[in-house]
């Protein structure tokens, strides 16, 4: 089996606080290189918060059959919580099927 | 259903009646996500509950309505509208709604009180047009299933032809495999429309093309990784591959309307049908309703009736079909 279980449940845990969750999506062509790149940007941003305590921790979730993909950050406070939304729109800005959101963490 | 949480918060007296004629998802969806409305009255409070309720009972009144009028003629709905006795007169529906012209009131009775509204799917548009396939073109697309695929191939053909009969069975389309081209199954070949093949990048499970690409962005490419798929599990190949077909039919993720409250893509596309959460192009985990066995559901089989027409022996009522705009683009495709 591959790691696909990740279409067939949402990501455990308790994460229901509010998150900054980032959207990488597919318009049925798959995601494009400059999204996925979009991504990568912004994972690292998050990976960074949570090493320095912004962030208490990052969760990623595929939601699609075409490449899409979740990532949302669980901020330390609601101040963390700006700064990483306005640093993942910066790092985003521009790019088409890529959008930030302040949404729990645990959906969809 | 009302899955759309922000949209639930809406102005209830005044509502109702506009829901009963129009039904419940168009309303919902003339809310902007983030809007709070506050109650006309202090009577009533916008709970969930409340909401509920008001929705179910408009349902039920357009149910009414529509069951009235069944198998009446437009004339005979005509006689009963009051319209407004001075010149420029207008016709007064539902109350307060007033309708221009005596060709307006007939679309209005064909689509909101002849016909139940029908629901979910969307069509990709560029510059505005639908991207779909051309009516000489719709019976011919043809494809081939790479022999790279090896000791998957015969299942991969099986898998096509099955996923392939569920667009056929509805629609106005032929799917055609061209065996002969397997072996050359390539971006390049001219002689089908669009190709099938293996990739192994980890990327997607498959992606696919719409109508108005050129023949080298033609592919349905199917990973690796859609063949681990649990045998036990809900999603599987066949259902994968429905989904896609849909792309290279013109239509959209139902997931990027608003009402779906995430994974927003674009505005590029044209609804063919009310929101439907159980689409086939619909992702359940994109607060979808259904599950990922991805099957047409009814809706589904009159949106793609509405843009190709439907299958012989389908009855289908084009009436309830959104006017389509004038003309469409597709990729012009090759043919053998």
């Amino acid at each position: 089996m591959t790691s696909l279980a990740f279409l067939l449940a949402a990501p455990s845990g308790a994460q229901s606080e509010q998150g900054v969750a980032v959207f990488a999506l597919s318009r049925g062509s798959g995601v494009p290189e400059a999204t996925r790149a979009a991504l990568e940007r912004v994972r690292a941003l998050f990976e960074a918060a949570r090493a320095d305590g912004r962030a208490l921790r990052v969760v990623e979730t595929r939601i699609g059959l075409e490449g899409e993909v979740r990532l949302c950050a669980v901020p330390r406070d609601a101040a963390a919580a700006e700064g990483l939304r306005a640093e993942a729109e910066r790092a985003a800005e521009g790019v088409e099927l890529f959008h930030v959101a302040a949404e729990p963490c645990s959906r969809p | 259903m009302i899955r759309n949480r922000p949209c639930r918060v809406l102005l209830l007296a005044s509502l109702a009646l506009s829901v009963a004629t129009f039904g419940a998802a168009a309303v919902r969806a003339a809310v902007p996500p983030g809007h709070k409305i506050r109650t006309a009255t202090d009577k009533v409070e916008a709970t969930d509950d409340n909401l509920e309720e008001a929705f179910a009972r408009a349902s039920d009144d357009a149910k009414g309505q529509r069951a009235k009028w069944q198998g009446k003629s437009f004339e005979e709905f005509e006689k009963s509208v009051y319209k407004e006795p001075f010149e420029g007169g207008k016709y007064i529906v539902s109350g307060d709604v007033a309708i221009p012209d005596r060709a307006q009131l007939e679309a209005f009775f064909r689509a909101f009180i002849q016909a139940e509204p029908p629901k979910g799917l969307i069509v990709h548009t560029v510059n505005g047009e639908d991207a779909v396939w051309a009516p000489a073109e719709k019976q011919k697309i043809t494809y081939c299933v790479s022999t790279a695929f090896g000791g998957r191939h015969a299942a991969v053909v099986r898998e096509m032809e099955a996923a392939t009969r569920a667009w056929e069975a509805v629609a106005l389309v032929d799917f055609t495999h061209v065996p002969a081209e397997d072996a050359s199954c390539t971006a390049s070949n001219t002689k089908v429309v669009f190709d099938v093949r293996p990739v192994n990048e980890g990327q997607y499970l498959a992606r696919a093309f719409f109508p108005n690409e050129a023949r080298p962005s033609r592919n349905v490419l199917i990973d690796e990784s859609s063949f681990g798929l649990d045998p036990a599990g809900k999603l599987q190949l066949v259902g994968i591959l429905r989904h896609e077909l849909g792309h290279t039919l013109g239509l959209r993720h139902e997931h990027t309307r608003p009402e779906s409250g995430t994974c927003f893509e674009d505005s590029d596309w044209r609804p063919l049908t009310e929101y439907d959460a159980f689409s086939v192009m619909h992702y359940p985990q994109c607060n979808g309703g259904g599950d990922w066995v991805l099957t047409l559901t009814d809706d589904d089989e009159r949106g793609v009736a509405c843009l190709y027409g439907a299958a012989p022996g389908v009855p289908f009522d084009a009436s309830s079909c959104p006017a389509a705009p004038p003309s469409a683009v597709s990729g012009a495709p090759s043919q053998p």
